[in-house]
Protein backbone atom coordinates (compact mmCIF):
# COMPACT_ATOMS: atom_id res chain seq x y z
CA UNK A 1 0.00 0.00 0.00
CA UNK A 2 1.29 3.41 -0.92
CA UNK A 3 1.26 5.63 2.14
CA UNK A 4 1.66 9.36 2.59
CA UNK A 5 2.32 9.08 6.34
CA UNK A 6 5.43 7.93 8.17
CA UNK A 7 5.86 5.05 10.59
CA UNK A 8 5.04 5.77 14.27
CA UNK A 9 8.76 5.53 15.01
CA UNK A 10 9.40 8.60 12.83
CA UNK A 11 6.68 10.59 14.63
CA UNK A 12 7.97 9.67 18.09
CA UNK A 13 11.55 10.53 17.05
CA UNK A 14 10.41 13.95 15.84
CA UNK A 15 8.38 14.41 19.03
CA UNK A 16 11.45 13.59 21.14
CA UNK A 17 13.57 16.03 19.11
CA UNK A 18 10.93 18.75 19.62
CA UNK A 19 10.91 18.13 23.38
CA UNK A 20 14.70 18.34 23.51
CA UNK A 21 14.65 21.62 21.57
CA UNK A 22 12.01 22.91 24.03
CA UNK A 23 14.27 21.97 26.96
CA UNK A 24 17.16 23.72 25.20
CA UNK A 25 15.29 26.97 24.53
CA UNK A 26 13.88 26.93 28.08
CA UNK A 27 17.28 26.47 29.75
CA UNK A 28 19.03 29.00 27.51
CA UNK A 29 16.36 31.45 28.66
CA UNK A 30 18.15 31.52 32.02
CA UNK A 31 21.58 32.28 30.54
CA UNK A 32 22.58 35.84 29.74
CA UNK A 33 23.79 35.90 26.14
CA UNK A 34 22.91 39.55 25.63
CA UNK A 35 21.15 40.12 22.34
CA UNK A 36 22.06 36.58 21.28
CA UNK A 37 19.30 35.24 23.56
CA UNK A 38 16.81 36.33 20.91
CA UNK A 39 18.89 34.98 18.02
CA UNK A 40 19.27 31.55 19.66
CA UNK A 41 15.58 31.45 20.68
CA UNK A 42 14.44 32.25 17.14
CA UNK A 43 16.88 29.75 15.59
CA UNK A 44 15.49 27.01 17.85
CA UNK A 45 11.89 28.04 17.13
CA UNK A 46 12.50 27.96 13.38
CA UNK A 47 14.08 24.50 13.68
CA UNK A 48 11.08 23.25 15.65
CA UNK A 49 8.63 24.76 13.13
CA UNK A 50 10.54 23.12 10.28
CA UNK A 51 10.41 19.71 11.98
CA UNK A 52 6.64 20.07 12.48
CA UNK A 53 6.05 21.27 8.90
CA UNK A 54 8.33 18.73 7.22
CA UNK A 55 7.26 15.60 9.11
CA UNK A 56 3.95 16.17 10.92
CA UNK A 57 2.48 18.24 8.09
CA UNK A 58 4.15 16.03 5.47
CA UNK A 59 5.68 18.84 3.45
CA UNK A 60 8.50 16.37 2.89
CA UNK A 61 7.18 14.14 0.14
CA UNK A 62 4.19 16.29 -0.83
CA UNK A 63 3.57 17.94 -4.21
CA UNK A 64 5.38 21.00 -5.54
CA UNK A 65 2.06 22.85 -5.52
CA UNK A 66 1.77 22.45 -1.73
CA UNK A 67 5.40 23.53 -1.30
CA UNK A 68 4.53 26.67 -3.25
CA UNK A 69 1.41 27.40 -1.16
CA UNK A 70 3.33 26.88 2.09
CA UNK A 71 6.24 29.06 0.95
CA UNK A 72 3.89 31.81 -0.25
CA UNK A 73 2.75 32.50 3.32
CA UNK A 74 6.35 32.82 4.52
CA UNK A 75 7.33 35.07 1.59
CA UNK A 76 4.42 37.45 2.23
CA UNK A 77 5.34 37.49 5.92
CA UNK A 78 8.90 38.46 4.98
CA UNK A 79 7.57 41.28 2.77
CA UNK A 80 5.39 42.51 5.66
CA UNK A 81 8.37 42.50 8.04
CA UNK A 82 11.01 43.88 5.68
CA UNK A 83 8.95 46.86 4.53
CA UNK A 84 7.83 47.84 8.04
CA UNK A 85 11.18 47.27 9.74
CA UNK A 86 12.89 48.93 6.78
CA UNK A 87 10.99 52.01 7.86
CA UNK A 88 11.48 51.76 11.64
CA UNK A 89 15.16 50.79 11.57
CA UNK A 90 16.24 53.45 9.07
CA UNK A 91 14.54 56.49 10.60
CA UNK A 92 17.83 57.70 12.06
CA UNK A 93 19.76 57.28 8.81
CA UNK A 94 18.94 60.81 7.69
CA UNK A 95 20.71 63.02 10.21
CA UNK A 96 18.81 66.20 11.04
CA UNK A 97 20.50 69.50 10.33
CA UNK A 98 22.42 71.04 13.23
CA UNK A 99 19.62 73.47 14.07
CA UNK A 100 17.13 70.61 14.51
CA UNK A 101 19.03 68.18 16.71
CA UNK A 102 16.79 65.24 17.58
CA UNK A 103 17.52 63.68 20.97
CA UNK A 104 18.85 60.12 20.59
CA UNK A 105 15.84 58.52 22.28
CA UNK A 106 13.67 59.77 19.40
CA UNK A 107 15.91 58.34 16.67
CA UNK A 108 13.94 55.13 16.50
CA UNK A 109 10.75 57.04 15.99
CA UNK A 110 9.30 56.23 19.40
CA UNK A 111 5.77 57.57 19.59
CA UNK B 1 -21.04 11.29 -0.59
CA UNK B 2 -22.79 10.74 -3.90
CA UNK B 3 -24.58 7.74 -5.28
CA UNK B 4 -23.24 6.88 -8.73
CA UNK B 5 -25.31 5.55 -11.63
CA UNK B 6 -24.35 2.02 -10.68
CA UNK B 7 -25.80 2.58 -7.23
CA UNK B 8 -22.43 2.38 -5.45
CA UNK B 9 -21.62 5.17 -3.03
CA UNK B 10 -18.67 7.39 -3.88
CA UNK B 11 -16.82 9.95 -1.81
CA UNK B 12 -15.94 11.98 -4.89
CA UNK B 13 -17.96 15.16 -5.28
CA UNK B 14 -19.20 15.82 -8.79
CA UNK B 15 -16.75 18.63 -9.59
CA UNK B 16 -13.75 16.30 -9.18
CA UNK B 17 -12.45 13.61 -11.53
CA UNK B 18 -11.36 11.25 -8.81
CA UNK B 19 -10.67 10.95 -5.07
CA UNK B 20 -7.00 11.89 -5.51
CA UNK B 21 -7.85 15.19 -7.23
CA UNK B 22 -10.40 15.95 -4.51
CA UNK B 23 -7.82 15.23 -1.81
CA UNK B 24 -5.21 17.44 -3.50
CA UNK B 25 -7.74 20.29 -3.78
CA UNK B 26 -8.63 20.02 -0.09
CA UNK B 27 -4.97 20.06 0.95
CA UNK B 28 -4.17 23.02 -1.30
CA UNK B 29 -7.18 24.88 0.12
CA UNK B 30 -6.00 24.28 3.69
CA UNK B 31 -2.43 25.37 2.92
CA UNK B 32 -3.72 28.60 1.33
CA UNK B 33 -5.89 29.18 4.40
CA UNK B 34 -2.82 28.60 6.59
CA UNK B 35 -0.89 31.17 4.52
CA UNK B 36 -3.59 33.73 5.36
CA UNK B 37 -3.32 32.65 9.01
CA UNK B 38 0.44 33.25 8.90
CA UNK B 39 -0.32 36.85 7.90
CA UNK B 40 -3.15 37.14 10.45
CA UNK B 41 -0.76 36.29 13.28
CA UNK B 42 2.05 38.01 11.37
CA UNK B 43 0.59 41.46 12.01
CA UNK B 44 0.75 40.88 15.77
CA UNK B 45 4.25 39.37 15.58
CA UNK B 46 5.28 42.46 13.62
CA UNK B 47 3.82 44.77 16.27
CA UNK B 48 5.69 42.78 18.91
CA UNK B 49 8.95 43.07 16.93
CA UNK B 50 8.64 46.83 16.52
CA UNK B 51 7.83 47.52 20.19
CA UNK B 52 10.38 45.07 21.53
CA UNK B 53 13.07 46.77 19.42
CA UNK B 54 11.94 50.13 20.80
CA UNK B 55 11.70 49.05 24.48
CA UNK B 56 13.93 45.97 24.85
CA UNK B 57 14.63 46.44 28.58
CA UNK B 58 11.00 46.97 29.59
CA UNK B 59 9.92 44.00 27.48
CA UNK B 60 12.51 41.83 29.25
CA UNK B 61 11.32 43.10 32.65
CA UNK B 62 7.66 42.55 31.77
CA UNK B 63 8.42 39.07 30.44
CA UNK B 64 9.71 38.12 33.92
CA UNK B 65 6.16 38.56 35.22
CA UNK B 66 4.78 35.83 32.95
CA UNK B 67 4.42 32.28 34.25
CA UNK B 68 7.27 30.48 32.48
CA UNK B 69 6.60 27.09 34.10
CA UNK B 70 2.97 27.11 32.94
CA UNK B 71 3.94 28.42 29.49
CA UNK B 72 6.71 25.85 29.09
CA UNK B 73 4.46 23.00 30.23
CA UNK B 74 1.86 24.15 27.72
CA UNK B 75 4.48 24.03 24.95
CA UNK B 76 5.19 20.38 25.82
CA UNK B 77 1.45 19.64 25.93
CA UNK B 78 0.94 21.07 22.43
CA UNK B 79 4.02 19.37 20.96
CA UNK B 80 2.82 16.04 22.35
CA UNK B 81 -0.70 16.63 21.00
CA UNK B 82 0.79 17.29 17.56
CA UNK B 83 2.51 13.89 17.65
CA UNK B 84 -0.83 12.25 18.54
CA UNK B 85 -2.50 14.13 15.67
CA UNK B 86 0.11 12.89 13.19
CA UNK B 87 -0.49 9.33 14.46
CA UNK B 88 -4.26 9.88 14.05
CA UNK B 89 -3.80 10.71 10.36
CA UNK B 90 -1.76 7.54 10.02
CA UNK B 91 -4.44 5.48 11.80
CA UNK B 92 -7.04 6.91 9.38
CA UNK B 93 -4.88 6.03 6.41
CA UNK B 94 -4.58 2.45 7.66
CA UNK B 95 -8.35 2.34 8.34
CA UNK B 96 -7.86 1.60 12.02
CA UNK B 97 -11.13 2.99 13.35
CA UNK B 98 -10.62 2.37 17.09
CA UNK B 99 -7.11 3.78 17.12
CA UNK B 100 -8.24 6.80 15.10
CA UNK B 101 -11.05 7.62 17.55
CA UNK B 102 -8.75 7.33 20.57
CA UNK B 103 -5.98 9.39 18.99
CA UNK B 104 -8.43 12.15 18.00
CA UNK B 105 -9.88 12.16 21.53
CA UNK B 106 -6.34 12.19 22.97
CA UNK B 107 -5.36 15.16 20.82
CA UNK B 108 -8.54 17.03 21.79
CA UNK B 109 -7.95 16.17 25.48
CA UNK B 110 -4.44 17.68 25.36
CA UNK B 111 -5.97 20.75 23.72
CA UNK B 112 -8.36 21.01 26.68
CA UNK B 113 -5.43 20.58 29.12
CA UNK B 114 -3.67 23.43 27.30
CA UNK B 115 -6.72 25.67 27.67
CA UNK B 116 -7.08 24.77 31.37
CA UNK B 117 -3.45 25.68 32.08
CA UNK B 118 -3.91 28.89 30.06
CA UNK B 119 -6.96 29.69 32.18
CA UNK B 120 -4.97 29.26 35.42
CA UNK B 121 -2.29 31.48 33.95
CA UNK B 122 -4.72 34.22 32.88
CA UNK B 123 -6.22 34.13 36.37
CA UNK B 124 -2.76 34.64 37.92
CA UNK B 125 -2.09 37.54 35.55
CA UNK B 126 -5.49 39.01 36.41
CA UNK B 127 -5.04 38.93 40.19
CA UNK B 128 -1.53 40.41 39.78
CA UNK B 129 -3.10 43.40 37.97
CA UNK B 130 -1.20 42.66 34.76
CA UNK B 131 -4.22 43.13 32.48
CA UNK B 132 -3.79 46.38 30.50
CA UNK B 133 -6.30 49.08 31.30
CA UNK B 134 -7.20 51.27 34.25
CA UNK B 135 -6.35 48.53 36.79
CA UNK B 136 -2.91 47.80 35.34
CA UNK B 137 -0.28 47.98 38.08
CA UNK B 138 3.42 48.34 37.36
CA UNK B 139 5.97 49.23 40.02
CA UNK B 140 9.04 49.31 37.78
CA UNK B 141 10.12 51.85 35.14
CA UNK B 142 8.16 52.67 31.96
CA UNK B 143 4.66 51.65 32.93
CA UNK B 144 3.12 52.39 29.52
CA UNK B 145 5.76 50.32 27.71
CA UNK B 146 5.12 47.38 30.03
CA UNK B 147 1.43 47.81 29.30
CA UNK B 148 2.18 47.46 25.58
CA UNK B 149 3.95 44.17 26.30
CA UNK B 150 0.96 42.84 28.21
CA UNK B 151 -1.44 44.09 25.57
CA UNK B 152 0.51 42.06 23.00
CA UNK B 153 0.75 39.11 25.41
CA UNK B 154 -3.02 38.93 25.84
CA UNK B 155 -3.80 39.65 22.18
CA UNK B 156 -1.37 37.06 20.82
CA UNK B 157 -1.95 34.26 23.35
CA UNK B 158 -5.68 35.09 23.24
CA UNK B 159 -5.90 34.82 19.46
CA UNK B 160 -3.93 31.58 19.72
CA UNK B 161 -6.28 30.29 22.43
CA UNK B 162 -9.28 30.98 20.15
CA UNK B 163 -7.58 28.86 17.49
CA UNK B 164 -6.98 26.04 19.98
CA UNK B 165 -10.64 26.20 21.04
CA UNK B 166 -11.81 25.94 17.42
CA UNK B 167 -9.38 23.03 16.95
CA UNK B 168 -10.79 21.20 19.99
CA UNK B 169 -14.33 21.39 18.58
CA UNK B 170 -13.13 20.25 15.15
CA UNK B 171 -11.28 17.29 16.71
CA UNK B 172 -14.26 16.25 18.85
CA UNK B 173 -16.56 16.41 15.80
CA UNK B 174 -14.07 14.33 13.83
CA UNK B 175 -13.87 11.81 16.69
CA UNK B 176 -17.65 11.30 16.56
CA UNK B 177 -17.59 10.94 12.76
CA UNK B 178 -14.62 8.57 13.00
CA UNK B 179 -16.50 6.48 15.56
CA UNK B 180 -19.35 6.26 13.03
CA UNK B 181 -16.80 4.92 10.55
CA UNK B 182 -16.84 7.91 8.19
CA UNK B 183 -13.05 8.04 7.69
CA UNK B 184 -12.22 4.36 7.49
CA UNK B 185 -14.41 3.47 4.54
CA UNK B 186 -12.39 4.95 1.71
CA UNK B 187 -11.38 8.54 2.35
CA UNK B 188 -9.94 10.41 5.31
CA UNK B 189 -9.17 13.84 3.88
CA UNK B 190 -11.01 15.72 6.68
CA UNK B 191 -8.68 14.14 9.26
CA UNK B 192 -5.62 15.09 7.21
CA UNK B 193 -6.76 18.67 6.69
CA UNK B 194 -7.74 19.16 10.36
CA UNK B 195 -4.29 17.79 11.23
CA UNK B 196 -2.65 20.51 9.14
CA UNK B 197 -4.61 23.15 11.07
CA UNK B 198 -3.71 21.64 14.45
CA UNK B 199 0.01 21.49 13.58
CA UNK B 200 -0.11 25.12 12.42
CA UNK B 201 -1.56 26.21 15.77
CA UNK B 202 1.28 24.29 17.41
CA UNK B 203 3.84 26.18 15.28
CA UNK B 204 2.39 29.54 16.34
CA UNK B 205 2.88 28.57 20.00
CA UNK B 206 6.45 27.39 19.26
CA UNK B 207 7.23 31.03 18.43
CA UNK B 208 5.05 32.57 21.16
CA UNK B 209 6.76 30.66 23.97
CA UNK B 210 10.28 32.17 23.78
CA UNK B 211 8.99 35.61 22.72
CA UNK B 212 6.50 35.95 25.59
CA UNK B 213 8.09 34.02 28.44
CA UNK B 214 11.83 34.29 27.75
CA UNK B 215 12.27 37.83 26.35
CA UNK B 216 15.73 38.90 27.44
CA UNK B 217 16.88 36.28 29.93
CA UNK B 218 15.26 35.37 33.20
Amino acid sequence: METSTHSPKVYWTICAALMMLLALTWSIGYVNLGSFNLVVALAISISKALLVALFFMHIKGSSRLLHLAATAGIIWLLILFSLTLGDYFTRNFLQPTSSHKVPPEQFHGAP
Amino acid sequence: MNVTSTGATSFVHEQFDDIEQQRNAAQLGMWIFLATEVLFFGGLFLGYTVYRSLYPDTFAAASHHTEVVLGGTNTAVLLFSSALMALAVRAAEFKNRKQLVWLLLGTAFLGIVFMAIKGVEYHKDFVEYLVPGSHFEWHEANRSHAEIFFWLYFAMTGLHAIHVTVGIFVLLTLAVLAWLGKFTAGHHTPVEVAGLYWHFVDIVWIFLFPLMYLAGHR
